[in-house]
């Protein structure tokens, strides 16, 4: 270790404290009458603001959420330990917010905007942004149109999702919710390596998980170079609730930064069944009365004005410029045709969509995809039940190249679904049944997929492509990712250009009649 | 409910009470001893919160203690207090009702606390300043605190100046935390 020298430490000492004020301010304190389960009721503090954070003496911060006629019940995010009867609390005079900027960009923070991954303070110029801010008026937006490409040949095709567009996950544990999820945002990776696409920032937002998943996600986020355009925002089971509830807020109000400054977003909010239960937890302790489930009333509001927050922005700067309740620090740098796409993520017990908290947030999103067990166990994955989930606005935004390709899969699998359980009792078939049923197990297989392989968007239709044709028909089941994969390599070496123009939207007989030719060719080697 | 919301209320019935009696400022004077009493004797404070002494006997006890020092009305108030269960919010009434005598008179009561007991003079000063400010009747209170190491402060209802040397250090403190040392050396 090096020497240190007293004046060195006295100038480190004088240049941390140049902002500090010797003066004395007027500060306005309370005195906390009851302390319990993460809620303090302050007696005093008789100017304080709903939803304004307060300091009690050992350090801990607040956020005023109940204002009474002689008392404020305050919500804890942080230790309860040192606050006792009497003791001080202060006023900050500053909303519940967190600070945004670019430098975020690869870190793990609390809802607070404080890092927790300890790679020091977070670089470069941050705004504040309120953690509760009003979504953007009807004048303000315009409807979805560019595609947000997951990278999961399921989704992209038939459940496709545009720029700005909020789709629910839901499905019971351990379907793999998340994993789509993760996929979409490693997929992300291409719009910031193609210089002609509009590159996608991510959010991440880990709400009641178990710290180790969150630090798997990151892992896994970071091993595919996903992490240097994602922000984590963690809020782990062992949070206070208050920081639980708070934490998709946080995750909004980073979106909304890109958003606004003319980028995309997509944020993920993982899961907002137990931001419900977080939520439940404060408004319980603060003598809210319950409702169904024991949820407050205001539940619904609490997701749906979250899930209002993502939105496509018009184009036009001017009007941009003019939107409703723009932080102060935004003004700079508005723009227009900015997106916050938001995933959010419901857990379901048993299957169960018709509980409280999924019917609300399926009624509130923009469409669902539904995960399924039994799917998940007879091995295709991502077990999403193309039958029931839909994407009520994706269509606009879909590539050309895709809707054509997609409408017939689609007509294909639900026609398959509907022969299979005949196909189960291993009756007779007439042969035209017997091809439609083969035809659709090529369809399911070719639309399973590994994990952490997101698909580009080209790709996906010429294999799609393939399937609906009827190449596959004669190639054995079990090989069919063997097709997959020598089709895919042998038009990535031969017919770069063709893909290159499905990319584009394009889909004409010229490329339809060389994308059948290598199809049928492979498929020889397959019979 | 809260006691402060149920202390409220006794504490303007009072009130209102003694303003249609003229005797105001007897029971301010008596509510004072009483507040005065409450600190002083250990026994009477746990007396009145003692939830096992039943009501009815507290209040011929408070009867008995009362009845030849205090007015007819005050000792009528606590035994009815006592009869109905609120006496253990006595605290909070006396503190009711000493807020809605200030507020009703335009007394603003004021707190000085310091590390050390204060000359009169300063006392004066700092009266003189904050009714200057407010333009109110100033009562000013005083609380010695040695946590405070130096200097003092002054509080007006939720509203706080702190020039203390312990409110400095804690500001010094909170600054530190706030820029995160970086290593320059």
């Amino acid at each position: 270790m090096k020497g240190i020298r007293p004046d060195e430490i006295t100038a480190i000492l004088r240049q941390e404290l140049s902002g500090f004020r010797s003066e004395a301010d007027l500060e306005e304190v309370g005195t906390v009458l009851q302390v319990g389960d993460g809620v303090a009721r302050v007696y005093g503090l008789t100017e304080v603001r709903a939803g304004e954070m307060v300091e009690f003496e050992n350090g801990t911060k607040g956020i005023v959420l109940n204002l009474e006629e002689d008392n404020v019940g305050v919500v804890l995010l942080g230790e309860e330990a040192g606050i006792k009867e009497g003791s001080k609390v202060q006023r900050t005079r500053e909303i519940a917010s967190i600070l945004v900027g670019d430098g975020l960009l690869g870190r793990v923070i609390n809802p607070l905007g404080e890092p927790l991954d300890g790679k020091g303070p977070i670089q470069g110029k941050l705004y504040r942004s309120p953690l509760e801010r009003k979504a953007p008026g009807v004048i303000y937006r315009r409807p979805v149109h560019q595609p947000l490409q997951t990278g999961l040949k399921a989704i992209d095709s038939m459940i496709p999702i545009g720029r700005g567009q909020r789709e629910l996950i839901i499905g019971d544990r351990s379907t793999g919710k998340t994993a789509i999820a993760i996929d979409t945002i490693i997929n992300q990776r291409r719009t910031h390596e193609d210089p002609d696409d509009e590159p996608v920032y991510c959010i991440y937002v880990a709400c009641g998980q178990k710290a180790s998943t969150i630090a798997q996600v990151v892992d896994t986020l970071q091993r595919y170079n996903a992490m240097e355009y994602t922000v984590v925002v963690a809020a782990p089971a062992s949070a206070p609730a208050p920081l639980q509830f708070l934490a998709p807020y946080a995750g909004a109000a980073i979106g909304e930064y890109f958003r606004d400054s003319g980028r995309h977003a997509l944020v993920i909010y993982d899961d907002l069944s137990k931001q419900a239960v977080a939520y439940r937890e404060v408004s319980l302790l603060l003598r809210r009365p319950p409702g169904r489930e024991a949820y407050p009333g205001d539940i619904f509001y609490l997701h749906s004005r979250l899930l209002e927050r993502a939105a496509k922005i018009i184009d036009d700067d001017e009007v941009a410029k003019q939107m409703n309740d723009l932080p102060p620090d935004f003004r700079s740098f508005v723009k227009g045709g900015g997106s916050l796409t938001a995933l959010p993520i419901i857990e379901t017990q048993a299957g169960d969509v018709a509980a409280y908290i999924p019917t609300n947030v399926i009624s509130i999103t923009d469409g669902q995809i539904y995960l399924e067990p039994d799917l998940f166990n007879a091995g295709i994955r991502p077990a999403i039940n193309v039958g029931i989930s839909v994407s009520r606005v994706g269509g606009n935004a879909q590539i050309r190249s895709m809707k054509k390709i997609a409408g017939r899969l689609k007509l294909e699998l639900a026609q398959y679904w509907e022969l299979e359980a005949f196909a189960k009792f291993g009756a007779d078939l007439d042969p035209a049944t017997m091809r439609q049923i083969e035809r659709g197990r090529r369809n399911v297989e070719i639309l399973k997929q590994k994990q952490y392989s997101p698909m580009p968007v080209e790709e996906q239709i010429a294999i799609i492509f393939a399937s609906t044709r009827g190449f596959l028909d004669n190639v054995p089941l079990n090989k069919v990712a063997e097709y997959e994969q020598q089709y895919l390599d042998y038009l990535r070496a031969n017919h770069a250009d063709v893909l290159k123009r499905l990319k584009q939207g394009e889909l004409d007989d010229a490329i339809e009649n060389t994308l059948a030719k290598v199809a049928e060719e492979i498929a020889k080697q397959f019979q | 409910m809260l006691p402060e919301r149920i202390a409220h209320r006794w504490a303007k019935a009072l009130y209102e009470l003694a303003q249609e009696r003229n005797e105001v400022e007897t029971a301010k004077e008596e509510l004072l001893q009483i507040q005065q009493l409450l600190k002083t004797s250990k026994e009477f404070f746990l007396f009145i919160k003692s939830p096992i002494i039943p009501h009815k006997r507290k209040a011929e006890i408070i009867k008995k203690l009362f009845e030849q020092r205090f007015s007819a009305m005050i000792t009528l108030f606590l035994e009815k207090l006592a009869l109905k269960g609120r006496e253990t919010i006595l605290p909070e009434i006396v503190k009711a009702f000493m807020d809605y005598y200030y507020e009703r008179n335009g007394i603003l009561v004021a707190k000085v606390v310091s590390a050390a007991p204060l000359d009169s003079s300063i006392l004066e000063e700092i009266k003189a300043f904050l009714a200057a400010r407010y333009k109110k009747q100033i009562l000013l209170e005083q609380e010695v605190k040695p946590r405070l190491i130096g200097g003092f402060q002054i509080w007006v209802k939720d509203k706080m100046v702190d020039l203390s040397i312990y409110g400095r250090l804690q500001q010094l403190r909170k600054q530190f935390h706030l820029t995160e040392y970086k290593a320059r050396v």
